[in-house]
């Protein structure tokens, strides 16, 4: 496929697969608490996911090499143990998380209890991992999760006021629940950043055999596609906002969520939001067992590929059935997703110093970027992103028990 | 600084922001307590007003308002986890008025199930409006 | 060379290019009057297990005796002319004749009896 073709792909499904349990969970609360308030931490975890997705893939693209096999090699086993160990247990979190989510929205459409749906849901996603290469599965789930965009067109149609609308980017304390408003905006971090997107993406790089040629295709999907991606974020919170908090209602369940689509597009609204939330879920779901696959095969130094027969990547397949199988088993469980979600991704905010501390190694070591090192930009942007790490990872926990 | 003196103040730190978390005021707790109540009955009458109107199917409304029966339990076993707000004259009101909810619920659950509009609209018209609360 | 930026835990690959897994240990030789020299290189996960901490890498073995492997003990590939190091090491060998690949061959009859070899 020509670049520009790849380029308009990768955005269009970039703003489709954005959306998922995590940042509808969190920005769907944080709209109905406090307003417009928490808009700038979504604005700033996007551009943060964007500058690590955009290394990710130059990495991927220039060493040949995904994120989690650089990291094995420039680090060794004795480091990437705890990140690896941390991720997977993330990732099985996750997973229970998103399979939940999927299930709620299929109840919303259907009145099944969600229990019922939660072994279909699996199941379906162990089957479109198995049946499908990965360019289906990316554009698949990418192409699908466009109907996200009804939150968007949702916040647009409800007329926020500029002014009020604008004042949310401006980094601000809450005049209220201090201690729930820190820990909503920490965790809009922790959903946004997820660790399993980064090494999702830099295998992606490789499946596609992206050229080092063609590192601006990369450059452009991801600054684009992330930001724009992080607008549908934005319209969930506004779309709260506007319709929750007036009638005071304090989302604590995809359930209440659902209404907030239906001043917009009335006896639409809930089938919107379920597809929205199902869609999302679904292919976060997809992604993120595909992603333990990668993970442990490339760690491993087992075969691999998306692309390949699954009978030619047995390991790689038995690992992410078997996390797959796990998150399942979690969901069974009967745990909140919503809580679950909440859990997950306060446990991200703790492991991200050593995720993000790797780049700052990697992306100015010419073995694996070549002369495509990062800038002092770049540099100053990975050394805060790694104290901020630090500085959050320390007080998520307490903020989680104070005010979660 | 060594190690272990770095151990013992992280130590000190982790176990006073664990102390603290016990310290939350009667004030503050009742007033989370006040907003949840609010929200949940907030929910129960925007889902039975959206049933009403013909903007959501039964389904959802069903399964919408037996979600808020569930999150009302859970605020109701706190508030019963919780002796010494009850014994307070706000903790006793919003107690009554979890109960009061609680039948409100089963009720309107009932009526969306029989499809019985008018039953929905006569209890939605009778609902207490719960205390204001700044936000 | 860095033996462990540049050797260590790197990919290893056979004749045909197939991955056979990463450089896990470094097996030196030490000689009476001279410096070291790297002898072999191992993969194994109870090798690498052992790096973690040593209690993993008995773990390891064990399992390789619980599920019957053909020989659990780890792969030793001598330097010499099989050995080519470069950005990936290749080995003249067949993945088929290792223990990583018996495993990925019992994986495989499970997988596509499961999945039909989709």
């Amino acid at each position: 496929m020509s670049a520009l073709v790849d380029l308009i792909l990768g955005i269009v499904t970039s703003i489709g697969g954005f959306v998922e349990a995590g940042s509808i969970s969190t920005a769907a609360e944080g709209g109905s608490q406090f307003g417009f308030e928490l808009l700038w931490a979504i604005a700033a975890a996007s551009v943060m996911l964007a500058m690590l997705i955009e290394m990710s893939g130059r990495l991927a693209a220039v060493s040949h090499r995904s994120l989690a096999a650089a990291v094995r090699e420039r680090f060794g086993i004795d480091f990437q143990i705890v990140p690896l160990a941390a991720e997977l247990i993330i990732d099985i979190l996750l997973l229970a998380a998103e399979i939940g989510g999927a299930a709620i929205a299929v109840t919303l459409l259907t009145g099944v209890a969600f229990n019922w749906w939660l072994v279909p849901i699996a199941l379906t996603v162990w089957l479109v991992l198995c049946a499908f290469g990965f360019s289906v599965i990316e554009y698949g789930v990418g192409l699908l999760g466009l109907v996200t965009l009804a939150f968007v067109l949702a916040a647009w149609r409800l007329q926020p006021d500029p002014h009020a609308l604008l004042g949310g980017f401006a980094p601000s304390m809450a005049g209220h629940d201090r201690l729930h408003y820190a820990f909503l905006a920490v965790s809009i971090l922790g959903a946004t950043v997820s660790p399993y997107l980064l090494n999702f993406y830099s295998s992606g790089t490789i499946e596609e055999e992206l050229p080092e040629s063609k590192l601006w295709v990369n450059t452009v999907t991801g600054y684009v596609g992330m930001c724009f991606g992080g607008v549908v974020s934005m319209g969930v919170l506004a779309t709260s906002a506007m319709v929750l908090r007036p009638q005071g209602i304090l989302v604590d369940s995809y359930q209440q969520a659902a209404l907030m689509l239906v001043p917009t597009f009335g006896t639409w609204g809930v089938t919107l939001f379920a597809l929205s939330l199902g869609i999302g879920c679904f292919g976060a779901a997809v992604e993120i067992a595909l992603n333990a696959g990668y993970l442990s095969a490339q760690v491993f130094g087992w075969s691999w590929g998306a692309n390949k027969r699954r009978g030619d990547a047995a390991r790689f397949t038995a690992a992410f059935t078997l996390v797959l199988l796990l998150g399942l088993a979690l969901a069974l469980t009967g745990f909140d997703p919503l809580r679950l979600t909440l859990l997950s991704v306060a446990l991200t905010v703790v492991i991200m110093p050593l995720i993000v501390l790797p780049f700052l190694v990697l992306m100015n070591d010419e073995k694996y970027v070549k002369q495509h090192k990062s800038r002092t930009l770049g540099n100053a942007f990975l050394a805060a992103l790694t104290l901020l790490g630090c500085l959050l990872a320390i007080i998520v926990i307490p903020l989680e028990v104070l005010g979660g | 600084m060594s190690s272990s003196r770095c151990v013992r103040r992280g130590s000190i730190v982790a176990l006073l922001l664990l102390a603290t978390a016990g310290c939350t005021s009667q004030h503050d707790r009742l007033r989370q307590h006040q907003q949840k109540m609010q929200s949940l009955a907030a929910t129960t009458r925007v889902v039975c007003e959206s049933w009403l109107a013909g903007d959501v199917s039964g389904r959802y409304a069903s399964t919408a308002l037996r979600q808020t029966l569930q999150l009302l339990e859970q605020e109701r076993a706190a508030l019963v986890a919780a002796p010494k707000l009850l014994r307070t004259p706000d903790g006793a009101r919003l107690s009554d008025a979890a109960d009061s909810l609680e039948r409100r619920l089963a009720r309107l659950m009932d009526a969306v199930a029989q499809r019985d509009a008018a039953s929905v609209r006569e209890s939605v018209a009778k609902m207490p409006l719960l205390p204001a609360e700044d936000r | 060379m860095d033996l462990v930026r540049d050797l260590l835990d790197n990919a290893v690959v056979d004749r045909k290019g197939r991955e056979m897994g990463r450089v896990d240990g470094i097996v030196l030789e030490i000689r009476d009057g001279a410096p070291p020299r790297v002898a072999a290189i191992e993969i194994a996960p109870g090798v690498l297990a052992h790096r973690v901490h040593p209690f993993f890498g008995r773990c390891m073995v064990a399992f390789g005796y619980v599920f019957h492997l053909r020989d659990p003990r780890p792969l030793v590939i001598p330097l010499g002319d099989r050995l080519q190091i470069g950005d990936r090491v290749k080995v003249d060998m067949d993945v088929g004749d290792t223990v990583a690949g018996e495993v990925e061959q019992r994986l495989r009859r499970w997988v596509r009896a499961v999945g039909g070899g989709a």
